[in-house]
């Protein structure tokens, strides 16, 4: 029931810490709680029900590492943009922007956008998983979309 | 509907989370208001480029691996001990399952599976890849009444970058059914809509031939949609479509 939905956990783990290991832990950590809480489920969905439990996970391994931080930990350096794009954008650079323009975006924009672009989930559904009202993810759908918006244009009239 | 209102609403519009006359009335505003106009194509311009942006991670191959050795750790520490052979067993089915699944050995290919795939193939073949030629949902909607004893959803997809081609009349289990046809890049993507008894159940993929299938139940209808293109985008666009 749960291994068909280990892609969309690594990869929504994976956009939340933005790091393969640390992606990994929080995947294998997020398993073990979802299969010995399995009993508990009681029907809906398990995709949703699977990816909270991973945000929960990987929400208290950042409060920790906040709490107690260590060396090479930080978020990862912003890429220049908009600098030295002299050439020619080939499709490449551009899906490479759009990438950088979502690692960019505030925690709780982007993570609602993931859940939203990439895992195809319904409003309700995303709701279901953040812990929000659907109102909540609506307005942070529209302000990641505007930020995305700005910062590729802006990226755009640099070349 | 005034700007304020569209504004609000654009996004919701864009994900199909409205409702059909909320959806008309902003379709109505976004095609006669400029700036309203603008917003609408940017967001979609945006939505085009995230899917094709190739964003996703996928996990290495050790990954399931790991998740299951560390269940079965965790599951022979947790449980009492009369449920940890059934725990251990059902740990090692998932192993088992995850090692066939990359041979697509998983499923073997039900009767109606096949007959879809071959439709598809058909389809190809023929010069007769839809009886609708249009890349707009609400002609190719209204095309199957009275051809259909059923109304299938036409989802708009062309904001994640699948874009609508067509419909046209099939047969699925000696009964008409509908199928929309749908192209990314290079790649025909049909997808059949029949009647179906039971339950909703949720999409699983499969694969045969270098054809990738992936077939759900939603509302008493049966959908497969299937494709060459590679197993995750064809998972995308079943999700897409299944939830609009």
């Amino acid at each position: 029931m749960l291994w068909p939905h280990l892609r969309a956990a690594y990869n929504f783990a994976r956009w939340l810490v933005r790091n393969d290991h640390d992606a990994e832990d929080i995947v294998q950590e997020s398993f073990v709680k979802a299969f010995l809480a399995l009993d508990r489920f009681r029907g809906g969905d398990a995709r949703v029900w699977l990816l909270a439990i991973v945000r929960n996970t990987a929400m208290s391994m950042l409060r920790r590492r906040r709490a107690d931080p260590m060396p090479g930990e930080e978020a990862p350096e912003p890429a220049d943009r908009g600098e030295g794009i002299e050439h020619t954008l080939i499709a490449g650079e551009r899906r490479q922007q759009v990438r950088t323009a979502i690692e960019r975006l505030p925690g709780e924009f982007r993570e609602t956008l993931i859940l939203r672009e990439l895992e195809g989930l319904s409003y309700k559904e995303i709701a279901g998983v953040l812990d929000v009202p659907v109102g909540t993810v609506m307005s942070r759908l529209a302000r990641a979309r505007n930020l995305l918006i700005h910062d590729l244009t802006a990226g755009r009239g640099a070349r | 509907m005034n700007c304020n209102e569209a504004e609000l609403l654009l996004n919701p519009y864009v994900d199909g989370e409205l409702d059909l006359m909320t959806a008309v009335r902003v379709e109505e505003h976004v095609t006669g208001c400029g700036d309203c106009g603008r917003q609408y194509r940017e967001l979609q311009e945006l939505r085009r480029e995230i899917a094709e942006a190739d964003l996703e991670f996928s996990p290495g191959a050790g990954l399931a691996r790991r998740v299951a050795a560390a269940r079965r750790r965790a599951a022979a520490e947790f449980q009492p001990w009369w449920r940890r052979p059934a725990t251990v067993g059902l740990a090692a089915a998932a192993v088992l399952i995850l090692t066939l699944v990359p041979a697509g050995l998983m499923r073997v290919m039900g009767a109606e599976d096949r007959e879809v795939l071959d439709n598809h193939l058909r389809s190809l073949m023929a010069s007769h890849l839809v009886d609708v030629p249009s890349s707009d949902h609400h002609t190719v909607k209204p095309w199957f009444q009275g051809r259909l004893s059923f109304s299938p959803n036409v989802p708009d997809l062309s904001g994640a970058g699948f874009v609508l081609t067509g419909g046209r009349l099939e047969m699925v289990r000696r009964a008409p059914a509908a199928a929309l046809v749908y192209k990314r890049r290079d790649h025909v993507i049909n997808l059949f809509a029949a009647p179906a008894n039971g339950a909703d159940s949720p999409p699983r993929a499969q694969s045969s031939e270098g054809y990738n299938l992936v077939a759900w139940k939603k509302g008493g209808l049966s959908y497969w949609a299937v494709s060459d293109l590679n197993a995750r985008e064809l998972m995308q666009f079943a999700e897409l479509a299944r939830s609009r």
